[in-house]
């Protein structure tokens, strides 16, 4: 997977081939994706607001798996016809962080999933506004967006889940839940010997990293570097 | 590891559900809880575990004549008490194999990457679990079965000084249940000071793992003891028949 490191304003590319984005300091990134393609793209944003427009023509299967830390990450996508998306947004931050995501559907016969996890840590905002809509031309279309926020500290977390829907020919649900960590998961995890500040590096992890599905080790040391996962298990 | 439960009331959302409940385990004992649905069997193994859902109202827990009533969930893990779940959880990018290692780490025993993989790989093969298990999200798509052994594959990479088997055999079939019991039987060879409190339904599990005394559990207390025998007359004529013909033949 060729891998670019983003540090400028603005980057416009055309997508033909699997890749992987590290991004530091842009504020857009263009991405027009190209017909009869199927294609990852993995997406790093470090400490940086980034917006992400994206444009696919015809015939994709496209995952893209993006890991915001300190981030916002914000997606405005369009998609003509024969489409499979899966997108993968996973947020974690110390800082407030507002992701707002569009997707339009303007084809037939597509297959749309968005999962968006958020980890609140301190007493910030980490906020969600999906929309998703589905135009008058639309036909044979399933859209679907899901979104996990969990409250570490006494943030300000919101999920905004629209679906704005045109045509009478789809099938579309959206599915959101804000709160802390089950105890369930907990009071386990303390029952093996794992003490609560290390479960619930545990349980981050878990929901950081639980639907990625591109080159899934990278993220993973990224996230355990970042929440300490691998240091004492008993602090 | 010896555990004494001495005349515990326990409550949970203002309903007693254990009341004035005593019970003694010695090191090396195995012993069985049996009773209907609903008399607080697995309320007693989260109570010793530590849940805090579950308040002691009077009595105490005693570990080798220390009072645990105030430690948490994770210091009577690392006192050697270890809860073989009736539903274990999953949790989906943690895997098994990582799981295990931050337990064994957080109690001291931290081992080189290389002697960790082969034993948990050695363990695993005694409970004829795939290998690729290990290395997926813990218990993510598991079935039931495969769930209890990832149980038990803890109890042998922990090594855990009293066991509590909350119903283990639900959920497994005949085979497993024979595989799981055959690797819990030869733990306990291996480690005869390990003490074992099964709560069980029924008693198919008590005749692959034997207990050597066994006690009713009925309206939040233990009503009558006895040994092995006890399990089966159970099985026979079930609860309340049990103990009325029990009740005869002791006036005969």
């Amino acid at each position: 997977m060729n891998k670019i490191i983003v540090d400028t304003d603005k980057l416009v590319q055309e997508v033909n081939d699997d890749l992987y984005l590290e991004v530091i300091e842009s504020k857009t990134l263009s991405l027009k994706i190209v017909s009869n393609k199927k294609i990852k793209l993995l997406i790093k944003v470090l400490n940086s607001d980034v917006k992400i427009n994206l444009e696919l023509l015809n015939n994709i299967n496209l995952a893209i798996n993006s890991l915001g830390i300190n981030s916002s990450i914000s997606y405005d996508i369009k998609i003509k016809d024969n489409t499979n998306l899966l997108v993968v947004d996973s947020i974690i931050s110390n800082n407030d962080s507002i992701n707002n995501i569009n997707i339009c559907d303007d084809g037939s016969n597509n297959n749309i999933e968005f999962y968006t996890n958020g980890i609140n840590l301190k007493n910030k905002k980490l906020y969600f506004n999906l929309n998703g809509m589905v135009s008058k031309n639309s036909i044979n279309t399933s859209l679907s967006e899901n979104s996990k926020i969990i409250n570490v500290g006494d943030g300000d977390s919101k999920i905004i889940p629209n679906l704005i829907i045109n045509t009478k020919e789809v099938i579309a649900s959206h599915s959101a839940y804000i709160g802390t960590f089950k105890s369930e998961d907990l009071y386990y995890l303390a029952s093996r010997g794992i003490s609560l500040k290390y479960a619930k590096k545990l349980l981050i992890k878990s929901i950081l990293l639980s639907k990625m599905t591109i080159e899934k080790e990278i993220f993973t040391r990224e996230v355990s570097e970042f929440i300490g996962i691998g240091g004492d298990t008993n602090e | 590891m010896k555990l004494e439960i001495k005349k515990i009331s326990v409550k949970t959302n203002d309903k007693e559900i254990l009341k004035d409940l005593s019970l003694e385990i010695n090191s090396g004992e195995i012993h069985a809880i049996m009773g209907p649905n609903g008399v607080g069997k697995s309320t007693l193994s989260k109570v010793i575990m530590g849940y805090p859902d579950y308040q002691i109202i009077n009595g105490s827990i005693m570990v080798d004549n220390k009072e645990i009533n105030n430690l948490e969930i994770d210091e009577r893990s690392k006192l050697g008490i270890f809860l073989v779940y009736q539903n274990p959880i999953s949790i989906d990018g943690v895997t098994t194999s990582e799981l295990i290692k931050a337990s064994m780490d957080s109690k001291g025993e931290r081992q080189g990457l290389y002697k960790y993989v082969l034993e948990l790989e050695g363990n695993s093969e005694k409970l004829k679990m795939d290998k690729s298990m290990l290395h997926r999200g813990f218990n993510v798509s598991f079935s039931g079965g495969e769930r209890k052994k990832n149980e038990i594959l803890q109890v042998l990479m922990l090594k855990p000084k009293f066991i509590i088997l909350d119903e283990l055999d639900s959920g497994l079939d005949v085979d497993s249940l024979k595989i799981v019991s055959e690797a819990l039987n030869n733990y306990l060879l291996e480690n005869p000071d390990t003490s074992v409190l099964i709560i069980t339904h029924y008693t198919r599990i008590l005749e692959l793992i034997k207990p050597e005394f066994v006690h009713i559990l009925k309206n939040g207390h233990i009503v009558k003891s006895g040994d092995y025998n006890l399990s089966k007359l159970i099985e026979k004529y079930g609860y309340n028949q049990s103990f009325e013909l029990e009740g005869n033949m002791n006036n005969e």
